[in-house]
């Protein structure tokens, strides 16, 4: 059952992770994490700029390349989103944007923008997939797989990082993660949805 | 609820995706060329056949790419889902 504390006003302020515990299922609003939205024709430029600064190689379709601190993320063909510390993210957007310059790309700093909220526990995918049409199961999104989808009527970009423990990132628009928020406490506490293993 | 192939993503159903009507559909040019008549023509009249159609598709909630799907209109049938980048696959019947 859902046991509902008020552990948001952190995040809603911008400040530190947040946890809520709902018995078999966790919350957890991660922080000090910078975005750069990478956008370009020139994957081979990029795939350059990217070895040279981060070591990242560039994912294929729907699925995360990771090294160290730093994950990079498929969108569409010609998009991809670089999570990396936020101490880090303007020096290595300085960095990009000055390789690129001779390309057509856009190096875009998109860290206020977005909320990631990391859902863990066994039945993380089967309250994610009470808002979601995606199958979230391990043996059909396993790890290092990232799918962009409508997660709870918003736009989500949903990532399993690992293979153990089993969790699910979703990465939202921040003013739509008070709503991700109150929609997970309802969906958890859904009776509806399997029981615990 | 209809099941679409996004040419990038793969299967996924309807509410992430937007319908984009029918192609080809060729803007007539240049506007100060255009009668009125050849401008409600484009803007207003579709074929709108019983049958298969090819049309425009926008993946919105995925890769946010706009894609060629040949569909029917009687049973909803999916028979190819394409790139735009593709050539357009032949019209069916
Ligand atoms: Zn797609």
């Amino acid at each position: 059952m859902l046991e509902h504390q008020q552990p948001f006003a952190p995040l809603i302020q911008g400040g530190d992770t947040t946890f809520v515990a709902m018995s078999d299922i966790q919350m957890t609003w991660l922080s000090g994490w910078g975005f750069l939205l990478l956008q370009s024709p020139s994957e081979s430029a990029l795939q350059d700029a990217l070895m040279s600064h981060t070591g990242l190689r560039l994912p294929a379709p729907q699925t995360v390349s990771t090294r160290g601190d730093y994950a990079l993320l498929w969108l569409t063909p010609k998009e991809w989103l670089l999570a990396a510390p936020a101490s880090e993210t303007e020096s290595l957007q300085a960095a990009l944007t000055r390789q690129m310059a001779t390309c057509l790309a856009a190096v875009i700093d998109m860290s206020d923008a977005l909320a990631v909220c990391e859902l863990s526990g066994t039945r993380c995918a089967d309250v994610l997939m009470s808002g979601c049409t995606l199958d979230l199961h391990a043996d059909t999104f396993p790890s290092g797989r990232c799918s962009r989808t409508g997660l709870a009527d918003i736009p989500a970009i949903l990532w399993n990082p690992a293979r153990e423990p089993r969790a699910v990132r979703c990465i939202v628009d921040r003013s739509h993660a008070r709503h991700l928020r109150d929609w997970l406490a309802d969906a958890a506490g859904c009776p509806g949805l399997p029981p615990a293993q | 609820m209809l099941q679409i192939t996004c040419p990038c993503c793969g299967p996924r159903d309807e509410p992430e995706f937007r319908w984009g009507g029918e192609v080809p559909l060729v803007r007539p040019g240049p506007p100060e060329q255009v009668s009125d008549e050849a401008w409600a023509e484009y803007l207003f009249t579709r074929d709108n056949p019983k049958g298969f159609v090819r049309e425009r598709w926008l993946h919105a909630l995925g890769c946010r790419q706009w894609f060629v799907v040949v569909r029917s209109t009687v049973t909803h049938e999916i028979r190819a889902t394409t790139r735009l980048t593709d050539t357009l696959p032949e019209a069916l019947t």
